[in-house]
């Protein structure tokens, strides 16, 4: 993996940041009144993409009959964290919902591809995965000879919903930054002769059995709004009902996916995982396990090796690295989390060393897009310090033709 | 895929003919009349989302009657303290700020540059409009506002209407030239803290603005800010909760902080000293939105800090 800065002059790349927000909706270009998209691209070798397809898709595999058995067993969804209106829900979940997944990726200071994490509950990152790229691929592909934008996100979501004619579209509709992500899908699925509603999960209602979204008939939906919140809703009710009948990228069973303490469950319960998902998840995630009141001394003394999650946490907001905190703060850290140890997992820490970038030095996090458990595609950030958060800076990534 | 959609330099030779306001109605446009250049400090504050509306929903931009307040007389020297190093934040209801804001732009002594901080849609259902034909024939919509969308807290079509209508008046004076150094106006929707079914702690968060709208001091200071301005419909009136933060951290960094009421004209010639607003301490650095969409729940005051779940009226 290397980076390679742009080759346009500044004019140049603000007339594609242009185009990024107004061609594919990404509103929210500055951050703290910078731009938040980087004029670089990150380089894959056609082997490091082949990688990492292989191991998002084989891990991918392993997580899908990892999640069967938790979200069959009340007791797991318990553990890992889902709500029980939730679990509810799931319990009536009809299966066989087509999936959007987003794997990260780190490159360690070993050499060797790590997965943090699989964003499986309404992954964040199309926009600027999709737009950026096909930003670069219609505007300067010829300055960027012997590189390749690769996988295709809007047809992989467009034909893994092909079926139903009319879809809706949910989301958190307090949040602009979902709302330009889902008006982009809709977008593309109306493109692909579609119909498409957007709304809030609550404008979610059944007349005589039929999905309806503000008068109009739905056959599938398409879910950015995250399951943890369903419970919460004023329509519930319609949501299990949804479950247990309505076609559902990504259906609910994804919640338990979402959940850092999933990670855990093949080492926290005796279940039934076969070798080669257990030899997947081992070797492509950092160990994890339930945070337990018991090891609060471990992670004090342990103050470098360790990480902690909460269990919905998003982008970073969650996450407390032990090597970013005085010892005294990590203390405070830990009795917090241990204060709601169910509500969190622990990680074991890895070194990613830094990149160049045209800002300077930058921690890379390469997420690769699965549909249905097939490669669609890349977003990366990059982000000053190493963990992902909301200051991260979006990033191209292209491989090397071979 | 349709096609995409470009933006137009409103100022280029031959986009503009008449200069009419019924050529000012594609979405760029507005974008570019009612916020700063690209070379501005302030554009990374100018918020594209409504914009975004207008082409994405298909919306129609109607001609707009202005308020009376926006056509009352003006008192000599009025806005001559609109001058470089001064920013204004103009927070009135929706119509109103986008009229009076254009107006502060086209009666500027020195030039100006608006901020639009609209970063929402206009109705909380976000489907596709029919366009309507033959608008530009079509009379003046009334003021105050008709027809109003009741089932949100804000309705923002009148925002756009107003944009519309004022944007011939900015054109002429943007096409004049403007110093680079003209002072910034924020144009905020004094509507957005309020409530379909108002109640305590029960409104709609959708629409706050957040710190991402709203350079720091530190950027203040390097681009020549010394004193703010708060445009208010009255002399009473408070700053949205949103805002009092930020204000107050200005006034701490050594900014005079002034206010202007729309309905006393005396201090449309010279701003009153103001009181930095209490200040409404929020939770985290964003100000926590609704976790379940803006709709449906109560959320705690905001003073109370603690994040939590919300909501308010919409959805």
């Amino acid at each position: 993996m290397r980076t390679l800065a742009l080759p346009l002059e500044p004019d140049e790349f603000q007339a594609g940041l242009d185009m990024l927000r107004f061609d594919y909706h990404k509103w929210d270009i500055f951050h703290r009144g910078q731009t938040n998209v980087l004029p670089d691209v990150l380089v894959l070798s056609q082997a490091e993409h082949e990688q990492l397809v292989d191991i998002a898709t084989e891990t991918w595999q392993a997580l899908r009959e990892l999640e069967a058995q938790v979200v069959a067993d009340p007791a797991l969804l318990k553990a890992v964290g889902v709500p029980d209106e939730v679990a509810a829900m799931i319990q009536y979940d009809r299966g066989q919902n087509p999936r959007l997944s987003r794997c990260d990726f780190h490159l360690t200071a070993q050499g060797r591809w790590v997965i943090t994490e699989f964003n499986e509950d309404g992954p964040g990152g199309l926009i600027e995965g999709a737009g950026i790229e096909a930003v670069l691929a219609s505007q300067w592909a010829e300055r960027l000879d012997g590189l390749t934008c690769v996988g295709e996100l809007p047809k992989a979501i467009c034909g893994a919903l092909a079926e139903w004619p009319r879809i809706g579209l949910v989301h958190a509709t307090a949040y602009t930054e979902d709302l330009q992500s889902i008006s982009l899908v809709a977008r593309w699925l109306e493109a692909a002769g579609h119909h498409a509603v957007m709304g809030s999960p609550a404008n979610l209602v059944f007349e005589d059995g039929q999905a309806m979204m503000f008068g109009e008939p739905v056959d599938a939906l398409f879910r950015y709004y995250p399951g943890e919140w369903l419970g919460e809703l004023p329509n519930a009710k319609c949501w299990r009902q949804a479950a247990e009948s309505l076609p559902m990228m990504n259906g609910l069973g994804a919640l338990a996916a979402q959940s850092k303490r999933f990670y855990a469950v093949p080492v926290e319960h005796d279940i039934d995982l076969s070798d080669s998902a257990r030899l997947a998840i081992d070797s492509h995630l950092p160990q994890t396990r339930y945070l337990r009141p018991e090891m609060g001394d471990q992670l004090v003394a342990e103050q470098a090796d360790w990480v902690i999650k909460g269990i919905f946490g998003r982008m970073g907001d969650s996450v407390r690295a032990g090597v970013a905190f005085r010892p005294e703060k990590w203390h405070a850290k830990v009795e917090d989390a241990l204060a709601e140890a169910d509500q969190h997992a622990v990680q074991q820490r890895f070194d990613s060393p830094p990149l160049w970038f045209s800002n300077g030095l930058g921690y890379a996090n390469i997420g690769l897009f699965l549909v249905d458990g097939r490669f669609a595609g890349y977003y990366s950030r990059v982000s000053p310090y190493p963990l992902i958060d909301y200051d991260s800076a979006h990033v191209a990534t292209m491989v090397e033709v071979s | 895929m349709r096609t995409a959609p470009r933006l137009t330099n409103v100022f280029a030779a031959g986009v503009i003919r008449e200069g009419l306001w019924h050529e000012f109605r594609a979405y760029d446009r507005l974008f570019r009349l009612f916020g700063p250049s690209r070379r501005s400090p302030w554009f990374p504050f100018h918020c594209p989302t409504l914009f975004a509306a207008i082409d994405r929903l298909n919306l129609s931009p109607q001609l707009i009657e202005l308020a009376p307040e926006v056509l009352a007389e003006r008192p000599p020297e009025a806005w001559s303290w609109l001058t470089p190093g001064t920013l204004t934040i103009v927070e009135l209801d929706g119509g109103l700020a986008a009229q009076i804001g254009g107006k502060l732009v086209a009666e500027s002594p020195s030039g100006a540059q608006l901020v639009s901080t609209f970063d929402h849609w206009p109705r909380a259902n976000p489907q596709r409009a029919s366009r309507i034909s033959g608008v530009q024939n079509l009379p003046a919509l009334p003021w105050p506002p008709q027809n109003v969308f009741t089932g949100v807290a804000i309705d923002s079509m009148d925002v756009i209407h107003s944009m519309v209508s004022l944007a011939p008046e900015i054109y002429r004076r943007l096409s004049n030239g403007i110093d680079p150094d003209a002072p910034p106006i924020w144009l905020c929707d004094r509507r957005r803290v309020r409530t379909v079914k108002p109640g305590p702690g029960d409104y709609d968060n959708r629409y706050f603005i957040d710190d991402s709208l709203l350079p720091t001091p530190l950027v203040l200071r390097q681009h020549g800010i010394a004193g703010l301005v708060y445009f208010g419909p009255d002399a009473d009136a408070v700053p949205s909760d949103d805002l009092t933060v930020w204000l107050n951290q200005c006034q701490r960094a050594g900014m005079a902080l002034r206010r202007v009421a729309l309905d006393d004209v005396r201090t449309w010639v010279t701003p009153l000293p103001m009181a930095a607003p209490a200040e409404r301490r929020l939770a985290g650095r964003k100000f926590p939105k609704s976790q379940i969409g803006g709709f449906g729940r109560k959320i705690p005051e905001p003073q109370e800090g603690s994040g939590g779940s919300f909501s308010g009226g919409g959805g």
